[in-house]
Parts: C-alpha cells; sequence; structure tokens
C-alpha cells in the first residue's frame, strides 16, 4: 500500500475510471451509428445488441447454443490439460524423451490448428468429437510446456532433500513436484481457457449444427452484423466467468508454494 | 519536305492500328471486379466463360475474378462492403441484404433453376422415400443461412415440417459427399459437380433434384430464380457503361451456353474448372435447362425464393419486399435490343 508515493487513486476511484470509460465508449457508439457517422450495417449498435441478447435469453435460444459450446470446450479443456500435465511430466522426470521428442514438440506446436480445422471436421465427422480434438490441440500444448518448465523450474536442494528423507518417485511427484508446478499450471489454464473456446467456435463455425459457432456463422451469413457481435459478446461473458472461477481454484490450490530463490 | 511527310505516315499508320485493333477506340480497358464464392461451381458458367472467352475484353473491360473462400455470403459481404464492383451470386444475397437497408441489384440471370439436388446416403434407401422422412436425422447445407438452407427450409414446411424437426448442419460444398458417406448426415443439398458425380458413384440418389425444370417446379411449385450478377446502387447510377459492357459480355456468353454441347463448353473453360472434362459435360447436360436463353431476371422467381427464405424468418414475418426492388432488366433488355 504505501509503495506507491505518487500513485494515490483508490481502487473505488479505478473503478469509477472504468466504468466511466465504458460508458463513454458505448454513447459514442450509440450516436455515430444514429447520426450516421458509422453505418450500423457493418458496425451494429449498443441497443440493437442489447435488445438482441435479450431476445436470445427470453426465448432460451442461446442456452442451448451455449451449452454445446460449453460441453465441448469444457471436454476438450480437462482432456487436453490431464494430457498436458501427464506428458509435461514424463518429459520432465525422463531427459531422454524430452530430448527425443523435443523438436517434434516445437514443430507440432508450431503448426496452426485453426487451418485444420476443416481436416479435424474430415477425420472426426461434424459432430462432439472433432470440436473435442480441436480444443485438446489448442490446449495440450499451453499446459504441457508450462508442467515441463514448472517441473524443471523446481529447485534441486528441495528435491536432493526430499530425496535424502526417503522420497520415492511418486511421492517425490506428488509432494513435491506438481504442488511446485501447479502456479505455473494453473497460470497456463487461465490461458488455455480462451483457447479451448477458441477452438470450440473454430470447430463450430466450420461445420456442426449448434453451437455459438453455428449462431455466428448464421448471423454472419444473413449480413447481421448485431448477431454477430452478440454472440461474440456472450461467449465473452462466458470466458469471464470461468476465468473467475480458475482464479478461485488456483486460491484454493496454491496455498503451499516454495518460495521463490 | 521529306521529315514533314514522314511524322504524317507514322500518325496515319497509328490512327489506323487504333481503329482496326481495340473495340472501343483509345480508351484503356477499364478495370472491373467481380467477386464469386467457389468459381467451378456450374451457376458461375456464364461469368467464367465470358472471362474465358475473352467477351469481357472485346466489351472493353478488363475483369479480374476474385474467388472468395468463404462462399457466397462472402462474396456478397465484399460488394455491399465496396471491395468489387460485382458478385456473381445467387438473388438470395441481394434480398437478404435488402431485409437489413442495404440494396443490391441483380442485372442478369445467370441460371434460372436452383441447381441444386437433396440427395440420400445409398444406406438409408429403404427408410427414407420422401422429404418427411427426414424428420429427426441430420442433414446437411452448404453453410448455415446459405441458399441450399433456405431451400431446404421451403421443402421441409412444404412437407409439413417444422425447421427445428431437422438437424440441419453446415458441411459445406465440397465436403458434403464426405460428410453422407460417412455418416455424418444422412441427406444433404448438394450443388454441381459433386451431385452429378455422387450419384454416378452410386452412392447415393436423389429425392429432389432441381437442375431441371421438371424437378423445380415438382419440388417447389413453380419459378426459382437461381444465381445473377449483382452489383451496388451506386456502380449503376456513377458507371452505368460499365454495367452494360458487363451485361452484353454475359447476354453473348449465355446465348453461347443454350447453343453449345457440355463438351465444348469444357474445352472452352480452363483446365483447373472443367475439371475432368467428362464429368463437367454430363453435369451440365443435366443442368441445361438452367440457363436462361435472355438472360432476364424473373420476377416470379424472385417472389418464390422471398418465400422460401420467410421460412427461417430470413426475411421476417410481415415485412413486405417487393421483388422489383432487388433486380433491374434494363440491360439485359437492352442488351438482347428490345431496348
Amino acid at each position: 500500500m504505501a509503495t506507491s508515493g505518487i500513485d494515490t487513486v483508490s481502487r473505488a476511484e479505478i473503478r469509477l475510471w472504468r466504468l466511466g470509460l465504458l460508458a463513454a465508449f458505448l454513447v459514442l457508439w450509440e450516436t455515430a451509428t444514429r447520426r450516421g457517422w458509422m453505418d450500423p450495417f457493418f458496425v451494429s449498435q449498443p441497443t440493437a445488441l442489447a435488445g438482441q441478447i435479450a431476445g436470445w435469453i427470453r426465448t432460451g435460444f442461446i442456452f442451448r447454443h451455449l451449452a454445446v459450446t460449453l460441453q465441448e470446450t469444457i471436454i476438450g479443456f480437462l482432456l487436453g490439460t490431464l494430457l498436458g500435465i501427464v506428458v509435461g511430466l514424463l518429459f520432465a522426470r525422463w531427459e531422454t524423451l524430452a530430448r527425443i521428442f523435443d523438436p517434434l514438440m516445437v514443430a507440432l506446436n508450431a503448426m496452426p490448428r485453426v487451418v485444420l480445422a476443416p481436416l479435424f471436421i474430415l477425420w472426426f465427422g461434424l459432430g462432439l468429437l472433432s470440436k473435442v480434438v480441436m480444443v485438446i490441440s489448442l490446449v495440450f500444448f499451453v499446459v504441457f510446456f508450462s508442467t515441463y518448465t514448472g517441473i524443471r523450474e523446481v529447485d534441486r536442494d528441495l528435491v536432493n532433500n526430499a530425496r535424502i528423507l526417503g522420497a520415492r518417485p511418486r511421492h517425490l511427484i506428488r509432494h513435491v513436484l506438481l504442488p511446485s508446478a501447479l502456479t505455473w499450471i494453473f497460470s497456463s489454464l487461465r490461458t488455455s481457457v480462451g483457447f479451448a473456446l477458441i477452438g470450440a467456435v473454430v470447430g463450430e463455425y466450420l461445420g456442426s449444427h449448434e453451437g455459438m459457432g453455428w449462431v455466428i456463422s448464421y448471423a454472419e451469413s444473413m449480413f447481421n452484423a448485431t448477431g454477430v457481435l452478440a454472440g461474440l459478446l456472450v461467449l465473452m461473458a462466458a470466458v469471464i466467468v470461468i476465468d473467475v472461477g480458475l482464479k478461485r481454484l488456483d486460491a484454493r490450490f496454491s496455498y503451499w508454494k516454495p518460495i521463490a530463490k | 519536305m521529306r521529315p514533314v511527310v514522314l511524322p504524317r505516315v507514322l500518325a496515319l499508320s497509328l490512327i489506323a492500328v487504333l481503329v482496326v485493333g481495340a473495340a472501343p477506340p483509345g480508351e484503356p480497358a477499364e478495370k472491373v471486379t467481380v467477386a464469386i464464392g467457389g468459381v467451378a461451381l456450374i451457376v458461375y458458367l456464364p461469368t467464367m466463360l465470358a472471362k474465358a472467352k475473352g467477351y469481357f475484353a472485346e466489351e472493353g473491360l478488363d475483369v479480374e475474378i476474385l474467388d472468395i473462400k468463404g462462399g457466397g455470403s462472402q462474396a456478397a459481404s465484399a460488394l455491399i462492403g465496396g471491395s468489387v464492383d460485382f458478385s456473381a451470386n445467387a438473388i438470395d444475397h441481394a434480398i437478404k441484404a435488402s431485409t437489413r437497408g442495404k440494396a443490391l441489384i441483380a442485372v442478369h440471370s445467370h441460371v434460372r433453376l436452383p441447381v441444386m439436388g437433396l440427395v440420400v446416403a445409398n444406406k438409408y434407401r429403404g427408410e427414407i422415400k420422401s422429404i418427411a422422412d427426414l424428420r429427426g436425422r441430420p442433414v446437411g447445407v452448404t453453410s448455415p443461412g446459405s441458399q441450399t438452407h433456405m431451400v431446404l427450409g421451403f421443402l421441409l414446411a412444404k412437407s409439413g415440417l417444422k425447421a427445428d424437426e431437422v438437424k440441419i448442419v453446415g458441411a459445406g460444398g465440397n465436403t458434403m459427399p464426405l460428410a453422407l458417406e460417412k455418416d455424418s448426415v444422412h441427406a444433404g443439398m448438394m450443388v454441381d459437380p459433386f451431385f452429378t458425380a455422387f450419384l454416378k458413384q452410386g452412392k447415393g440418389y436423389a429425392l429432389v433434384d432441381m437442375f431441371t425444370t421438371r424437378g423445380t417446379l415438382e419440388a417447389m411449385g413453380g419459378e426459382v430464380q437461381g444465381t445473377t450478377l449483382l452489383t451496388r446502387p451506386d456502380v449503376i447510377a456513377k458507371r452505368p457503361a460499365i454495367v452494360q459492357k458487363m451485361v452484353n459480355a454475359l447476354v453473348r456468353a449465355n446465348k453461347l451456353i443454350v447453343a453449345s454441347s457440355g463438351e465444348e463448353l469444357a474445352r472452352a473453360l480452363p483446365r483447373e474448372l472443367a475439371g475432368d472434362p467428362a464429368l463437367y459435360a454430363e453435369s451440365f447436360e443435366h443442368a441445361r435447362e438452367a440457363f436462361p436463353p435472355d438472360s432476364l431476371v424473373s420476377r416470379d422467381g424472385v417472389a418464390r425464393v422471398i418465400e422460401t427464405m420467410r421460412v427461417f424468418d430470413a426475411v421476417p414475418a410481415g415485412m413486405k419486399l417487393a421483388p422489383e426492388s432487388v433486380f433491374d432488366n434494363r440491360f439485359v433488355q437492352k442488351a438482347l435490343g428490345r431496348k
């Protein structure tokens, strides 16, 4: 608190600033489209967006599609995370494995998966599976690299001390390595939630019969900019809710943190 | 005297070259851009043929065709946004744009039928005998909101099915055959060359065939306007000469199409468009009736498309939309010499 002598803006004031800026942005947007400075055909307008979202909620239309997208996102996210942690752990424990597969991992990660999406749809069909695979392909690498780095960053002395005290490899993993890497893993999870949703939506966008990607693609082909932006806003809200949840989880699980250096 | 004569000879010969050479004397070819969502589809044949045969060039136009990967809607978006001067597009896009306050005008009719079919995978031969049998099944359209989607919705409604009684899957135009083979969809709306190829390989059967006049009348109960050349009102207002030249070339192309055999057309097109020439020829002969010899946009056909689009509220209930507001036949009539 006392660290900053110059910047004495309180939290309430910051919040006020944020709300004020948001309100100013919305008012400007609305005015610009009403006065004809900008064409609502291309950029929609806040009142139209609010109306669209309210309509979707009233008819329940959006919940069905959001549920489909979240299902794909969550299944893919959990599997991708699990796979990322397991492979990251294996690589961190067996150096040889890491040395053999390192170029492959880097190469695979460099591949633009969004472009691969049409292929996933051909291989895994138009249903849930292709979207889940898409999400896994995006989430896996983020979690894998974080886990790998996280475990390798664990204090050598700590590991050696635990060994001297008689810790077996599996004890080591459970009580020392994983807890220390948890901070890394959690920070990567919050990044990868966004990726997971992108994966699901892109998959739906390219081939599906339901989900937010379908909603957005349909609105787009109807030249309905309001529908597209409203769909994006709904997705944004979903990501924020998930992110807050993960933040809470992070706070609960990372009670045990090694003191850095 | 000599030094005077030589320039005069030069000038005369230069004029001679100009007069004999390019059709519009003196003027350089005007640049025109046309967006198309998938140039290989047979419904775009008039534009592609006019380009291949040099009809646009003879009108003094330098036509650049942009193949838009996202399909017809994206091509129409490019036109609305002002990135291109024309788009070869289903009339649907002009109607959709009009419901959102943007005018697009059809100035030439490429095809006067939907030129698509509803195909069922062979394994459902015993189960799916009519459109009503599609209840509860996944059915493919090229993309949500596309013309195939609207026409399917109309067919379902005509058979007494509600739109949500069928799972409508955006399966892509060129990936539809695979979606059917992999059982991702039980039936699908197919365009050509995929329709002809799929049936020829014996992998499915056509429940509805709207490549022919008879099939269309049976399925839709009347005329249906297909693909047209679209442009914006400001292009018509500011550059009417260019619109006229485009239409002249396209009217000529349609005349050539109705007078040609499939083999001749496959030969006239660049290799990458005709693909397998034999298949292309077959596909053309099947869809031959779709090409209007007079190139006129049909008022009744447009009216029926507006009706198909009401099924999914693509044209909102209660919204009045005059068919005349989305097309303008003056250019075709002038090209035909009728005034």
